[in-house]
């Protein structure tokens, strides 16, 4: 039931959110730079995937599992990805990268002074705290 | 033409008697393009406060006409201050927002400002974040909406917006904004003769 983290990257595979449950794994230290490459690997990764697909319109990795945890993507009909990295045993990982997907769509894209594709405000409060009540629950 | 398509036909529709509800996404993403487009041609906070304000006179003006004939049965022209306040927080508020104002408060005589609206949880700071230090967002439109409203009542004021900030509590999310409405001298004069 446990969600590591969350990642949001622009269509030009750019970083625009990252999110740590610290509760979660309280050793992890969120550090700008890793989080940046992290996405930006799994963003080509994502577009390699969907080059060497045998079939055509391939939809790109949409999901991945490890021993340890398995991480979900969401790739949404603009480009944006979104994708959670959560425990195994976490029962619906899609239906909550479409909440997060919801979200984003609500309080992110109506508020007049976001640019698109550009990173997420910090202090955007509203849009952080209900992502956490949402990913911590 | 039949009878059902009549019946359905905008045109036909008595026009006062509609809901004035719309969709509030909608609405937001057509509000955040406007204050998307104010923002980008003006380069400091008092500027855009200008902006946004100047545009809200604009719908004040048409507004009070608007709603003195939707709203009354018979209308008429407010003459003292305080009817034309209560006109404000009860039938433009309705208007805007589908409520009525929170509070209309009086400031005691020392005060530079005379009254002010309380307002917490306002549609044009629901979705954006502050951009600028005094945490003031998109509170000049509404401002403007009333400064052109009493304006074209003949009731000449400076509305200005600012945050309320209750001591008991600092987070930035429960902030209220308050209108305050400072009118000409020769408002209150008349006032008085009244």
């Amino acid at each position: 039931m446990v969600v590591y983290s969350l990642y949001i990257i622009n269509k030009s595979g750019g970083v625009i959110y990252t999110y740590f449950n610290q509760k979660a794994s309280p050793q992890t230290k969120s550090n700008a730079n890793a989080n940046l490459s992290i996405g930006s690997v799994f963003h080509s990764l994502f577009t390699m995937a969907t080059t060497i697909s045998p079939v055509q319109n391939s939809s790109g990795i949409q999901v991945l599992e490890a021993n340890n945890f398995t991480l979900h993507c969401l790739l949404t009909v603009t480009g944006t990805k979104f994708f959670v990295i959560t425990d195994p045993s976490h029962p619906d990982p899609q239906a909550l990268l479409q909440q997060i997907y919801e979200l984003y769509c609500d309080d992110i894209l109506k508020n007049p002074f976001y640019d698109l594709e550009q990173p997420i405000y910090r202090h955007d409060k509203t849009f952080v705290l209900k992502l956490q009540e949402m990913i911590e629950k | 033409m039949d009878l059902k398509q009549t019946k359905h036909n905008i045109v036909d529709r008595p026009f006062s008697k509609e809901s004035h509800q719309i969709n509030l996404s909608t609405f937001t993403f057509l509000f955040s393009q406007f204050v998307q487009y104010s923002h980008e041609r003006v380069d400091n906070p008092e500027a855009f406060a200008e902006r946004l304000s100047r545009s809200g006179q604009a719908i004040g003006v048409r507004l009070y006409e608007y709603t003195c004939f939707r709203a009354e049965k018979t209308p008429k022209r407010e003459c003292k201050v305080q009817d034309i306040l209560l006109f404000i927080k009860k039938e433009i508020w309705k208007m805007i927002f589908g409520r009525p104002a929170e509070g209309l408060v009086k400031l005691p005589d020392d005060q530079p400002q005379h009254y002010y609206f309380l307002e917490a949880n306002q549609f044009e700071n629901q979705f954006t974040t502050a951009l600028y230090a005094n945490g003031l967002k998109c509170a000049p439109f509404v401002s403007g909406i009333i400064k052109g409203v009493l304006d074209s009542a003949n009731f000449p004021a400076v509305v200005m917006a600012a945050t309320i900030t209750h001591n008991d509590q600092d987070s930035s999310m429960d902030k209220k904004v308050g209108y305050f409405i400072k009118f000409d001298p020769s408002v209150l004069q008349r006032d008085e003769k009244i």
